[in-house]
């Protein structure tokens, strides 16, 4: 399929969308009664009604009955902080893990790797209440095996599991991490392996918010040096943009360093002093559409991110789709990223 | 053990549930077959198997049913 058929078929799932939030939802329908009221007739994806990510922290958003909740979902976020909660029904869960898998394995193949998380095992340890680093590492562990974690639970680096999973015999291996906690936690603390050290090539995917990356100056460019520089093993490094107001339908990086939309999700830039669509190649804030949710009404969610989409088609890696940028976050907004958030021991 | 008592024991032994409700157990049916479970039932049948799972199979294995078949695949026989 070219971009444009997939878009049109996400187009009309998304339509419908609009319709049934609007009867099952009383937010989503008040909200789009004010603010969208052609909203049942948009005729492309740029009319489609969104909420803003506040409101999921402000409001219990859900067009599911209660008694249909089988899963709560908590945005990541410090003390003091608002976070988000979405609610699940089964079925919802079920397309976020087929939709995850998918673009798991249009990424990295079919075949499950070895898996080293860049993380410590507490982080799964109440399985009732996953935090969101919890959500995203169980996610991916789901498409890999032998899962070892990288690091102990005080932080401290588990030199000898990962010395065991650089030299064990397989030829593809797969390493996960929050971009915060690989850098400070991971890349900071060990000397760099030697190639004869490790086996096979691994492939680096790593998510939740480059914002205190940024902080300190450390682009794209020099967090995938370091890591090579690190683990000459590795051959690709990875990012993905999602959020758990969309989880399962992330937008994965592609190796020239660009994210891309898929079949389950799409993606639009407005202006964010009068929130009409930006032209491709300039900055605003990034709008997420996502096919999965029918239990709560965030399929189309009007976030708190700056990026920019470079355009439809045309990417250097030669993936058809919107390929695009996210450079930060808007001024007065929260910090939020499993990443982000993430405060190291005092 | 038969294949197929090596099948149910993954079941029971994962899940703790009674071999009786074997037959109609699905993810996400009883707490325990939770993602980490299912995770854990996963890697119990890939060593008692000695098969590696591709990742289309493990988010296609949604019930104790379903399971039979997908091991099928992997050659795998659990009938009887």
């Amino acid at each position: 399929m070219t971009r444009s058929q997939t878009s049109r078929a996400a187009f009309t799932v998304l339509r419908e969308l609009v319709a049934l939030h609007t009867q099952n939802s009383v937010h989503f329908r008040n909200v789009t009664a004010r603010l969208f009221p052609g909203a049942l007739d948009a005729a492309s994806l740029e009319e489609l009604p969104y909420l803003p990510s506040e409101m999921f922290k402000t409001n219990a958003l859900k067009s599911i009955e209660d008694g249909d909740v089988f899963k709560i979902l908590k945005s990541s976020g410090t003390t003091g902080q608002a976070r988000s909660h979405i609610y699940l029904d089964r079925e919802t869960a079920r397309s976020q893990t087929k939709a995850l898998s998918s673009i798991f394995a249009a990424a990295f193949g079919p075949k499950r790797m070895p898996m080293l998380s860049l993380d410590n095992p507490g982080q799964l340890q109440n399985r009732a209440s996953f935090s969101a680093r919890g959500a995203g590492i169980l996610g991916f562990s789901m498409f890999a095996h032998k899962r070892v974690f990288a690091l102990n639970d005080d932080m401290s680096v588990n030199i000898e599991a990962v010395k065991a999973f650089l030299s064990a015999d397989a030829p593809r291996k797969f390493i996960f991490g929050f971009t915060a906690i690989i850098w400070q936690e991971f890349l900071q603390k060990i000397d760099g392996f030697s190639p004869a050290a490790c086996v096979g090539e691994a492939h680096l995917l790593h998510g939740g918010g480059w914002k205190k990356l940024a902080a300190q100056n450390i682009s794209a460019q020099a967090f995938r040096e370091a890591v090579t520089a690190k683990l000459p093993c590795v051959k690709t490094v990875r990012d993905y943009y999602g959020m758990v107001e969309q989880t399962g339908s992330i937008y994965m990086g592609c190796d020239a360093g660009f994210l891309h939309t898929n079949a389950h999700n799409d993606i639009l830039c407005r202006d964010p002093d009068t929130l009409e669509i930006a032209p491709p190649g300039t900055s605003g804030v990034m709008q997420v559409l996502s096919v999965l949710p029918t239990s709560y009404p965030g399929f189309s969610i009007l976030t708190e991110d700056l990026g920019t989409v470079h355009g439809d088609g045309g990417c250097p890696c030669g993936q058809p789709g919107k390929y695009f940028s996210i450079h930060g976050r808007l001024e007065q907004a929260e910090i939020r990223g499993c990443s982000d958030t993430y405060e190291a021991a005092a | 053990m038969s294949n197929l008592s090596q099948y149910k024991s993954a079941f029971v032994d994962t899940f703790r549930v009674p071999e009786g409700d074997l037959a109609t157990l699905a993810y996400q049916s009883v707490e325990t077959w939770d993602s980490l479970g299912h995770m854990q039932l996963m890697t119990e049948l890939e060593e008692k198997f000695d098969v590696e799972l591709d990742i289309d199979d493990i988010v296609e294995f949604s019930s104790f049913v379903k399971g039979k078949e997908i091991l099928g695949k992997y050659g795998v026989a659990l009938d009887g």
